[in-house]
């Protein structure tokens, strides 16, 4: 038996035999249903608890696994009684889950989410003092809540989106497939009817969204899990640029198709996009500490001499 | 004999016993151990490292005070046994939403949230009538993602804890008070009381993606009192820096108002103008980040003051805009 299987196997054990010694002979079905795990499972699992027990090994100090009628009891397994604590990661990820739930907008403040965090947070030791938060994002609530009604009940929005990428303010109408909310940000993916294709939008930056009376039907095979945020397409320009360390969170922050060192803490990095003001904020940021080695070299000449027309007027 | 049925003996006998466990009697004791020596040691080894691995607090200490080499091993009961937390079904319910609706990348974070329900007693999946029925709680699966890092695990047991951490921060090995971990715009957040800065020491604030190196909790438990309300939030990035304050005073167009209102926040409002554009003033310790803040509006804002803050700004573009901004 390999490591793995052996270690998934006995934090599964020691999770369902508390629950079912405290319980009055539960039906097979309920602690399967309960506990994610198949009859069969469940069952070799039982059956190898059967033999195990304490020195020295008579039958009065072996655990008593009863199973009858699609019921089962376990007694004699006191050193069982209660669940191991929660590990680090099983703590972190459970109580990260309730608390972020918990803080998007909508979300029932005195629900049982709420007095279940509270009390998981209290036995992990985070209870007090505001030991432990987790913070999605700030998007308004009320736009957030429009598209996420619009997602769940497949209505159109019309949206006034600012586009980051463009520096351009545009009305168009979404179907919305998907909210979602990946690095601290919201998201809205679905089909745009004024571009005539799938887009991502960043709810932050939808300054009004208004249901439609208009239904429509979402695609079929919507996949789960958060779709990759930001993905350049093939065919947008390549920019190459060569960055000091002061211009190296460029190469940190965004998707490149390459970095290299180079001589004196010098990255060189490869990055696609199509969008221009996405570069010349890029651009204006790094200053001097980032110097194009390829793309248009008047890109960044333009946006400077732009940006100061305002000091000079 | 399965090494799972080895294992469940082994950790029966362990939290059955108030007496260290010497590794003659595990040995004699636990079924499924060879008679071999060798082969002993190597599985023993073996079964406490994966013990250790799962959290199992497997403490070691000597027998007899007398014989301070003689080891024993027990797991103690206070340390093994979750407290009940005394969640209803509903709140168990709510927590396996909360499960799928919120997911931790990374390597261990799915598993971690499937194990951490199971040990609080599982929880019955809704029946799809329920689920048909909107709740005011309801979220789709995959609403969210966090990353799941080793670091931050370690770092909310030890905040739980109470217990020093120790890493590398900038270059400079640090040593931490944990009073809160927190989860802010995409990033991982740690903060405390950093004993290895200034005279005394100081409140802090880590990024933990940013670390150098490992996280390492480090001391007794309890070691410190948190404080009762530590720095709710990272500060902006243009309040993280050493520099003398200085109030700068902003422009932002009308269109990219609610923007900037978004990240300075209302207090930071000094006037309206007509054409629905505002003046901000920004109390600021890092130049660099506030510079680069600015010119994300691009064209769509301008630094009103102080003038050796304009004129920075101006030096700036100038070194880009080259000849043309000369004349411009």
């Amino acid at each position: 038996m390999s490591k793995d299987r052996a270690d998934a196997r006995l934090g599964r054990l020691l999770a369902i035999v508390p629950w079912i010694v405290a319980h009055d002979g539960p039906s097979v079905e309920e602690v399967c249903r309960r506990f994610s795990v198949s009859e069969r499972e469940l069952l070799a699992d039982l059956n190898l608890l059967f033999m195990c027990g304490v020195y020295p090994f008579t039958p009065d100090v072996l655990i008593d696994v009863h199973v009858a009628d699609g019921r089962v009891w376990i007694n004699m397994a006191d050193y069982f009684r209660r669940p191991l604590r929660l590990n680090p990661q099983e703590g972190l990820a459970l109580a990260s889950a309730a608390s972020a739930l918990l803080n998007v907008p909508g979300a029932d403040a005195d629900g049982a989410l709420a007095t279940a965090l509270e009390k998981l947070e209290t036995v992990l030791g985070v209870g007090a003092d505001d030991a432990f938060d987790v913070e999605l994002g700030t998007a308004p609530s009320e736009v957030l809540e429009t598209v996420r009604r619009a997602t769940d009940t497949h209505h159109k929005v019309q949206i006034s989106y600012y586009s980051f990428g463009r520096d351009g303010h545009s009305t168009r109408v979404v179907q919305p497939w998907r909210v979602f909310n990946s690095g601290g940000q919201w998201y809205m993916t679905g089909w745009c009817e004024k571009a005539e294709s799938e887009r991502m939008f960043r709810v932050d930056r939808i300054s009004s969204a208004n249901l439609e009376k208009e239904t429509y039907s979402p695609p079929a095979n919507l996949a789960a899990g958060a779709p990759p945020v930001y993905t350049p397409a093939p065919e947008d320009p390549r920019i190459v640029l060569d960055l000091a360390p002061p211009a190296h969170w460029i190469a940190e922050q965004y998707p490149n198709e390459d970095v290299q060192l180079r001589a004196a803490g010098v990255l060189r990095v490869t990055l696609r996009s199509g969008q221009r003001a996405w570069l010349e904020r890029l651009l204006l940021r790094a200053g001097s500490h980032a110097i194009a080695v390829e793309g248009d070299p008047a890109l960044r000449t333009e946006a400077a001499t732009r940006v100061l027309r305002r000091y000079r007027s | 004999m399965d090494r799972l049925e080895r294992l469940v003996n082994l950790v029966a006998a362990l939290i059955d016993t108030n007496q260290p466990l010497t590794r003659a009697e595990i040995r004699q004791r636990i079924e499924g151990y060879s008679s071999d020596s060798e082969a002993f040691r190597r599985n023993f080894e073996r079964d406490k490292e994966l013990l250790r691995q799962m959290g199992f607090p497997l403490v070691t200490m000597a027998v007899d005070p007398a014989h301070p080499d003689d080891l024993g091993y027990r797991i103690p009961r206070e340390l093994y046994e979750l407290p009940d937390p005394g969640l209803d079904e509903s709140e168990l319910a709510a927590l396996r939403l909360a499960a799928s609706a919120v997911q931790m990348e990374g390597e261990w974070g799915q598993d971690a949230v499937m194990r951490a329900l199971r040990k609080l007693g599982g929880a019955v999946t809704e029946s799809r009538d329920d689920a048909t029925t909107p709740r005011p709680d309801s979220a789709p699966a995959g609403l969210a993602a966090i990353p799941g890092e080793d670091a931050a695990a370690v770092a909310f047991a030890a905040v739980a804890e109470r217990r020093q951490v120790s890493f590398t921060y900038r270059g400079q090995k640090r040593v931490i008070d944990p009073w809160r971990l927190s989860f802010h715009r995409g990033h991982w957040y740690l903060s405390g009381f950093d004993h290895t800065r200034g005279g005394g020491g100081e409140e802090r604030m880590f990024r933990l993606d940013r670390l150098e190196g490992p996280l390492a909790a480090q001391g007794p438990a309890a070691a410190f009192a948190r404080p009762s309300a530590p720095q709710a939030s990272p500060p902006p990035a243009w309040r993280l820096g050493d520099e003398d304050e200085v109030v700068a005073e902003l422009l932002v167009d009308a269109d990219q108002a609610r923007w900037a209102r978004q990240d300075l926040g209302e207090g930071a409002v000094k006037s309206i103008g007509a054409d629905g554009s505002v003046v901000f003033e920004v109390g600021i310790t890092n130049r660099d980040a506030f510079r680069s803040f600015v010119l994300g509006f691009l064209d769509h804002a301008e630094v009103l003051g102080p003038p050796d803050l304009r004129a920075e700004m101006i030096e700036w573009l100038d070194a880009m805009a080259g000849v043309e901004g000369e004349r411009g």
